[in-house]
């Protein structure tokens, strides 16, 4: 993600008054965490992942 | 003065009990050290020096109440003391003084307890060591260049340089713990859900818990019981015998958490020294620190957010800059990565618990070094967990009680800590284990060097 996109982002969720600085911090350890974040889902149980697309019939 | 600076909880009661001492003149000589080392240690946020000597007096005056009767202890400054000003440590709440006590202060004032007054720490419960804040930071008595922990530091501080002999921490992420090892005191993260919640500043809804501090495990068994209920001090004498006593390598010397050797070489002295009581240590396996770390982070990160929401979007500003970006940073989670979250903390917590089938204790370090300096880099990113994880977190996930106990000494004369792990709802063997170790590992008197 691009600053300019997660400046963007922020203020979508109402956070525009966050400075650069702050936005730059938080863009850092937002990208810090997505090895945490794939680490919660990768190690799901079988019966705690959710369903793989597609979910309906085959087109 | 100096002897009762280091004058302990139990012993102090037991004086005042035979009348050999009054707590009004015990009050007095701590209210007079705290006011002393403040300039040093900014341990407190509050002293509440008129409402503490009559409270005091007011319990000379009284048949004692408790184990705790007359005896003088602070409070993290995020829980509410009516009349007296909680700020959480933040600009947030600059004024703010509640008309109500926490159901912990309530306790503890039915106790007989005399509350001094209320302790620095980090940032509701979430920033750092912080210099933009509207109070200094909390520093460790064994050495003020460095940090106490956090973020009950001002409790840990002031524990450690006998400006009380106990006090109360908050832990949802180790906030007990850490400061605990940091500054050599006994801190206990109790059972999810054993301490009352009520009249405390919120920092996460599933993860913290309020709990006792204090120099010796005696002293933090007494004040537990004040505020849980629990009566955990009878059987401090039960020992270790025949415990099944897990060993939890992989917590402190494995492939992806490898503290300094100095605290390696104190956790497995602490664990031969419970071997030597009659403890079977054998080594197990966990769940991985990382994955409990990052459920553990994940949750934190969201349930701060959800509880700082509004404010951030109003005036972020008004937070230090450690706990803006603290808080702020759940906002970018989203609803599944909390779900998941909590999918996985569930799975974790029934891999945490089927060690307990065939253990009664867990071991392993409370910290991975002694205290870092205050310039050390790490003390002043906003995000310092995104690299090694916590050792304690994992217990906040789970819910089970864990227990940071002082175990030796660095290089540097800093205090190292050895974690103690038990079922939920077994603090009493958890805190009669800690007695024993303590008991053997000779350090339980040491002190900083300090006016």
């Amino acid at each position: 993600v691009t600053p300019e996109d997660f400046a963007a982002w922020a203020a979508r969720l109402g956070l525009e008054k966050l400075t650069p600085e702050d936005l730059d911090q938080l863009r850092q350890g937002w990208i810090g965490m997505q090895p945490q974040l794939a680490r919660i889902r990768e190690g799901l149980r079988e019966t705690d992942k959710p369903p793989a697309p597609p979910l309906g019939l085959a087109r | 003065m100096t002897e009762l600076a280091w004058l302990g909880a139990a012993e102090g009661a037991r004086r005042i009990a035979a009348g050999r001492l009054t707590s009004a003149a015990w009050t007095e000589a701590l209210l007079d050290r705290a006011a002393a080392l403040q300039p040093t240690l900014a341990a407190w946020i509050t002293l509440d020096r008129d409402g503490a000597l009559a409270a005091a007096r007011a319990a000379d005056a009284g048949a004692p109440r408790s184990p705790l009767h007359g005896v003088p202890l602070g409070l993290k400054d995020c829980i509410d003391t009516a009349g007296l000003r909680t700020t959480g440590h933040s600009r947030l709440h600059l004024h703010r003084v509640p008309t109500q006590d926490a159901l912990i202060a309530v306790r503890l004032r039915a106790a007989g307890a005399v509350i001094l007054g209320k302790h620095a720490m980090y940032e509701l419960s979430y920033g750092g060591p912080s210099f933009d804040l509207p109070f200094p930071p909390a520093r460790n008595p064994w050495d003020p260049d460095r940090i106490p922990g956090g973020s009950s530091s001002g409790t840990a501080a002031a524990v450690a340089s006998g400006q009380g002999p106990i006090g109360v921490g908050t832990d949802a992420g180790g906030s007990i713990r850490q400061p605990a090892a940091y500054c050599g005191v006994v801190g206990l993260k109790p059972t999810l859900g054993l301490v009352s919640r009520e009249g405390v500043l919120p920092m996460t809804f599933t993860m913290g818990e309020a709990g006792p501090m204090a120099r010796n495990v005696e002293d933090a068994a007494l004040l537990l019981d004040a505020i849980a209920g629990t009566a955990t001090a009878a059987t401090l004498g039960a020992g270790v015998a025949g415990a099944r006593i897990g060993m939890l390598r992989s917590f402190f010397d494995g492939p992806t958490v490898r503290a300094k050797p100095e605290v390696v070489a104190a956790v497995e002295n602490a664990l031969s020294r419970l071997s030597a009581l009659g403890g079977r240590v054998a080594e197990t396996v966990p769940p991985a620190p990382h994955d409990l770390d990052a459920c553990g982070r994940v949750i934190l990160l969201a349930e701060a957010f959800a509880n700082h929401e509004a404010q951030l979007r109003a005036d972020p500003a008004v937070y230090g800059r450690l706990a803006r970006h603290r808080f702020a940073l759940g906002a970018f989670l989203s609803a599944a990565d909390l779900l998941q979250a909590q999918r996985r903390r569930m799975a974790l917590a029934a891999g945490m618990d089927a060690l307990f089938e065939t253990h009664d204790l867990l071991v392993c370090a409370a910290e991975v070094s002694g205290a870092p300096r205050f310039d050390d880099a790490v003390s002043a990113e906003s995000f310092p967990f995104v690299g090694q994880p916590s050792l304690r977190i994992p217990f906040n996930l789970t819910g089970h009680p864990a227990l940071a106990l002082p175990c030796g000494f660095d290089g540097a004369g800093m205090p190292l800590s050895v974690q103690i792990v038990a079922r939920r709802g077994e603090e009493a063997r958890l805190l009669a284990a800690a007695a024993a170790l303590e008991a053997r590992l000779g350090v339980r008197d040491a002190r900083p060097r300090l006016g």
